[in-house]
This record gives structure tokens, C-alpha cells and sequence, in this order.
């Protein structure tokens, strides 16, 4: 379907192939869709494959400043390698990599928690030194 | 005569081998000559007037005291002598000759030894330099790959920090302050905003009442806005014709996984929200 809607002497088509595909490697971002490709069987298509391997066009910084989810990119890099597709067809894999993602996107908020509390800490000990 | 033919023994030199006849050399020459000049002097008369055998040189001088007639031996012995000695002089001045040749010799060798240390010096210190000089352009050219590759990598300052904007806000990289497990806000596109893009509405266009309250209608069958609205999260805004992305589509054969086989009755499609059971059917 993306194929065929790549018509290169047509503008219209090309930006819809652009965000088609934009919107494609994001969605390498959900480990959840990840397992449900892997299940389907699309990481063994020949084809499929060389289309992973064609988005990493992604990475230049002229495409990814478009990314909302940078995420998807490291995600498409480990894409490239077959050990890391076969190990996709597990639910455990795929839910090991949910959680580590969504606690390292907790990361900076922990952070800045844990910031918050010393500072309120801090504030705290001053008062009463101070008193 | 025993103590200058001594005396000649210790100005030997050793000269150099040719230009004799016979090829010998010169101290060999004058060895011999030597020889022979002793031999002669030693030549005694046996038969004398006298009582005892004496030598040439007494011959001689009693000869020329008396007056006596010599004989043809003497006179044969005595030229033989005097030609012996000739030669014997001329030897000495060769030798002579020889030694002053020599001593140049071996001052002009002292020369280029000295040379040519001053040579072997100088090349030490040319290798010096020449490796001090390769070291300096070879860390020179590196530094200038390094500046050529920053050059190349340089990114506005300003669009780095869009860019680092635009990834915040939304909550993309970073979770949201109030965010505690049960919300549904995750760092990657969900289920429902995948099937509410556009890739999620390309094969089902008429099926509106899959996403009923989101609007994806305007994406629906392909058409494209005259102005993408930036509707969801990861959709591009600002999108330039000519960044297209490269053109290699005829490399390979594809559909769009995944989402035209969707249905919202498919449990087994990755849902965020329950706990994932695997389809144990592939």
C-alpha cells in the first residue's frame, strides 16, 4: 500500500508517503505493537525487513526533528538485528521492555522529585536553624 | 758498514706493493738489497798474503796502501757492491717518498672521517627534524577532519532547542509529573492514536465508527488536507516539500502492517492497558 502510493512525480503523494512513514516509525516506539508484529510473522518477511533497514533514514537530523517519539529510533536500530526480532515473539520480552520504558521515561520527573525533596529539605533545616 | 746497514733496517717503511719488478714490495726490496750488500761485505779473500781470511773491506784498504795488483774477483765484487748500494739509495729515497705519501695519506683519511661524522651528525639531526615535522602535520591534518566532521554535524542551536521543546510538552520523553500506574499515557504512540493516524484510517475509509469521537475523518480514504492539521502528537507540523523522505520504494514489496487487520473486537492486539496475554496462536 505504501508502495503504491509512491508516486514520485506526484507532490501530493509523496508528503502522504512521508507522514505514512512518519507516523509508521513511531509506532516502532510500542513494544506492544512490536510483539504484534513479531507474532504475525512480518519480521520474517524478506521485504519487511528491508524496509527497516530503508527507515533508518530517519535517523539524519533533517528527518528526525520531526519525531515525537524519539524513542522509536533506538528501537528501529535494535530492529536491525534478527536475534532482537526473534525475541520480539515473546510477551515477556515485549512487557520487560514496556516496563523498563516507562520507568525510564519516569526518569527525569524522579529526578526533579528527588531534587524537590532536598531542596525542601534543606529549607526546612535552615528554618529551624535559623529559629 | 754492520751498523748503518742496522741503522737502514730501522727506517723500514712499509711501502706500497707495485711498480717492482718482480712485484715486490719496497721494504722487501730494500731487505734484500741489504742482504746482498752484506753478503758482499762480508766477501773475504781465502787466499792472502796474510794468516788469516779478511774481508773485502781490509782487502781494499790494504790494496790501496800497498798498491797492490788487484784481481778480477775484487774488482767484480767491488762493482757489484757499489751497484748494490746505488740501488740500495735509490730504494731509500723511494721508500722515502713512499713514507711522505703515506702520512698524507692517512691525514687526508682523519679528514673524512671527520666529514663524515659531520655527515652522519647532520643526517641524525635531519631525521629529527623530519619526524618532528611529520607528527606536526599528521596531528594538523587530524584536527582539521575533526573540524571538517563538527562543521558538517553543526545544528542550530535554536532548533535543538524546538525541537527539545516540542518532545517536552508533550510528555513524549518525559512523564508527566502526576502520572501514577493506571494512566494511560505512555513515551510511544498508543493503541488508539495508532489506529486514529493516518496510517490507522488509510485501509478502512468508509469505517467511521471505528474511532466514532476522534477526528480522523478529515485523513479518512487517502485524502489529503490542503493543510495538515497537526492533530496528534506525532504528526509533523511543519513539513517542507522537499523534505521527502529517499525513494526506495521499489526495493521492496509492502502493506502496511498490522492495521488494516484491526478491529477493536481483536483482544489479542496489544492492549496498554490489560495485562498482555500472548496469543499463543503464532
Amino acid at each position: 500500500m505504501a508502495a503504491s502510493v509512491a508516486m514520485e512525480t506526484d507532490d501530493a503523494g509523496n508528503r502522504l508517503r512521508f507522514q505514512l512513514e512518519l507516523e509508521f516509525v513511531q509506532c516502532l516506539a510500542n513494544p506492544n505493537y512490536l510483539n504484534f508484529l513479531a507474532q504475525r510473522g512480518y519480521f520474517k518477511d524478506k521485504a519487511f525487513v528491508n524496509y527497516l533497514k530503508y527507515l533508518l533514514y530517519w535517523k539524519e537530523p533533517e528527518y528526525a526533528k520531526y519525531l515525537k517519539y524519539p524513542q522509536c529510533l533506538h528501537m528501529l536500530e535494535l530492529l536491525q538485528y534478527e536475534h532482537f526480532r526473534k525475541e520480539l515473539v515473546n510477551a515477556q520480552c515485549a512487557k520487560f521492555i514496556d516496563e523498563q520504558q516507562i520507568l525510564h521515561w519516569q526518569h527525569y520527573s524522579r529526578k526533579r522529585m528527588r531534587l524537590q525533596q532536598a531542596l525542601a529539605e534543606q529549607q526546612q533545616h535552615n528554618n529551624a536553624s535559623g529559629k | 758498514m754492520a751498523a748503518s746497514s742496522s741503522g737502514e733496517k730501522e727506517k723500514e717503511r712499509p711501502g706500497g706493493g707495485s711498480g717492482a719488478a718482480g712485484g715486490n714490495s719496497t721494504r722487501e726490496r730494500l731487505l734484500s738489497a741489504l742482504e746482498d750488500l752484506e753478503v758482499l761485505s762480508r766477501y773475504s779473500h781465502r787466499e792472502t798474503f796474510l794468516d788469516h781470511p779478511v774481508e773485502l773491506i781490509e782487502m781494499l784498504a790494504i790494496s790501496r796502501n800497498q798498491k797492490l795488483l788487484q784481481s778480477g774477483e775484487e774488482n767484480q765484487v767491488l762493482e757489484l757492491l757499489i751497484h748494490r748500494d746505488g740501488e740500495f739509495q735509490e730504494l731509500m729515497k723511494l721508500a722515502l717518498n713512499q713514507g711522505k705519501i703515506h702520512h698524507e695519506m692517512q691525514v687526508l683519511e682523519k679528514e673524512v672521517e671527520k666529514r663524515d661524522s659531520d655527515i652522519q651528525q647532520l643526517q641524525k639531526q635531519l631525521k629529527e627534524a623530519e619526524q618532528i615535522l611529520a607528527t606536526a602535520v599528521y596531528q594538523a591534518k587530524e584536527k582539521l577532519k575533526s573540524i571538517e566532521k563538527a562543521r558538517k554535524g553543526a545544528v542550530s542551536s535554536e532548533e535543538i532547542i524546538k525541537y527539545a521543546h516540542r518532545i517536552s510538552a508533550s510528555n513524549a520523553v518525559c512523564a508527566p509529573l502526576t502520572w501514577v500506574p493506571g494512566d494511560p499515557r505512555r513515551p510511544y504512540p498508543t493503541d488508539l492514536e495508532m489506529r486514529s493516524g493516518l496510517l490507522g484510517q488509510m485501509n478502512n475509509p468508509s469505517t467511521n465508527g471505528v474511532n466514532g469521537h476522534l477526528p480522523g475523518d478529515a485523513l479518512a480514504a487517502g485524502r489529503l488536507p490542503d493543510v495538515l492539521a497537526p492533530q496528534y502528537p506525532w504528526q509533523s507540523n511543519d513539513m517542507a516539500v522537499n523534505m521527502l523522505p529517499p525513494n526506495h520504494s521499489s526495493d521492496f514489496v509492502l502493506e502496511p502492517p498490522g492495521h488494516n487487520k484491526e478491529n477493536e473486537d481483536d483482544v489479542e492486539v496489544m492492549s496498554t492497558d490489560s495485562s498482555s496475554s500472548s496469543s499463543d496462536s503464532d
